[in-house]
């Protein structure tokens, strides 16, 4: 296991926060059973399973780093579909100059996809049945998380695609979710009407968390190149708000799961979550 | 505590689940780059946090 963030934790001024977060203490966190009923599913690891170009990323210097975010932008090119007023369109493969996707979904327009597909950062969520889920939050004392989509479609995206949507956000890419299952609830409703779905979720062992203070002072004592690159990377999404790249430097930092504040929370990948299967309009 | 404000929706597609939560439940970063949560008098820590989202339970007598 290696990166900046399994030596080092938090750097930049987040020394106090990042005190105590490690993968293993958060294991500890949770208070009876554990998470054997899982044994034999595969569950991604902290750095996306050793994933090179994520140990890449979190290493090198940062120069380095901030061409690899200009590269990104230049070598994944996309193309708004002019039927979809709302800007979506598809991602292009830089080697076969074909559409990466084929599913025909519209995809936004946004560096952070473009860093998951340049880096692979593409692990899907665990996914089981209503019955094993809840049985493994009461043998783990897990918190039950939400997410609201529009549609069961949205969710199945969420759950199975081959290729992740990676969310858009206020305050860095990702897929943003809550412990209040009635906002949950009220997205659905605001978005999908009657069609709005909402899945309930829970960390895996694996998620490493830090939040929004460690993740932008990172980006403050980072050189002005990475920074600026930083930048651009969140203002190039759709909705961007106090979007500065915070996903991608949480990455950097070691971590996959971001707290803003304490029911709005965010993961960059799919790949920490454990997914009950069904899903509700309601909790 | 704040009450949640009805949100109006950002024009958008149906998966800025996170764009749509920071204007419903209000939060802000002020100049200094802290969370503004209208809704809590004070943030609770990342520890506290990490807590709440993985369920962990505080001991007896623990604050």
């Amino acid at each position: 296991m290696g990166g900046r963030g399994a030596s080092s934790g938090a750097s930049g001024g987040g020394g106090s926060i990042a005190a105590g977060l490690n993968a293993n203490k958060n294991q500890a966190g949770y208070q009876k059973g554990s998470w054997n009923t899982l044994q034999g599913v595969h569950m991604p690891g902290w750095d996306d399973d050793a994933n090179p170009a994520i140990q890449k990323w979190q290493g090198q210097t940062e120069d380095k780093a901030a061409r690899f975010l200009a590269k990104n932008h230049n070598d994944y090119q996309f193309v708004p579909d002019p039927n979809d007023p709302k800007g979506g369109g598809t991602y292009i493969d830089p080697n076969t100059g074909q559409p990466i996707d084929t599913s025909g979904y519209n995809f936004y327009q946004g560096d952070f996809q473009r860093f998951s597909l340049a880096t692979g950062l593409n692990a899907k969520p665990v996914v089981v049945d209503e019955k094993t889920f809840d049985s493994i939050m009461q043998q783990t004392g897990g918190q039950v998380l939400y997410r609201g989509e529009a549609s069961q479609a949205q969710c199945d995206r969420f759950m199975y695609a081959d290729m992740a949507h990676t969310g858009v956000g206020s305050f860095g890419d990702g897929y943003y979710f809550s412990q209040d299952a009635s906002v949950a609830n009220q997205y659905a409703q605001n978005k999908g009407g009657s069609n709005g779905r909402v899945m309930k979720m829970a960390l895996l062992p694996s998620a490493r968390i830090t939040d929004l203070q460690a993740v932008d002072a990172g980006i403050n004592s980072s050189s002005s190149r990475l920074s600026g690159a930083l930048l651009k990377q969140g203002r190039s999404a759709v909705f961007r708000y106090q979007n500065e790249g915070q996903a991608q430097m949480a990455i950097r930092q070691g971590y996959n799961t971001v707290t803003v504040s304490y029911d709005y929370h965010y993961s960059v990948t799919r790949g920490v979550f454990l997914v009950c299967d069904k899903t509700r309009h309601k909790w | 505590m704040a009450t949640k404000k009805k949100a109006k929706g950002i024009p958008g597609r149906d998966d800025d689940f996170g764009v749509w939560m920071q204007e419903y439940l209000g939060i802000t970063k002020n100049p200094d780059g802290s969370v503004n949560d209208p809704r809590v008098k004070k943030n609770k820590n990342n520890q506290q946090m990490n807590d709440i989202i993985r369920g962990v339970k505080k001991k007896k007598g623990e604050r």
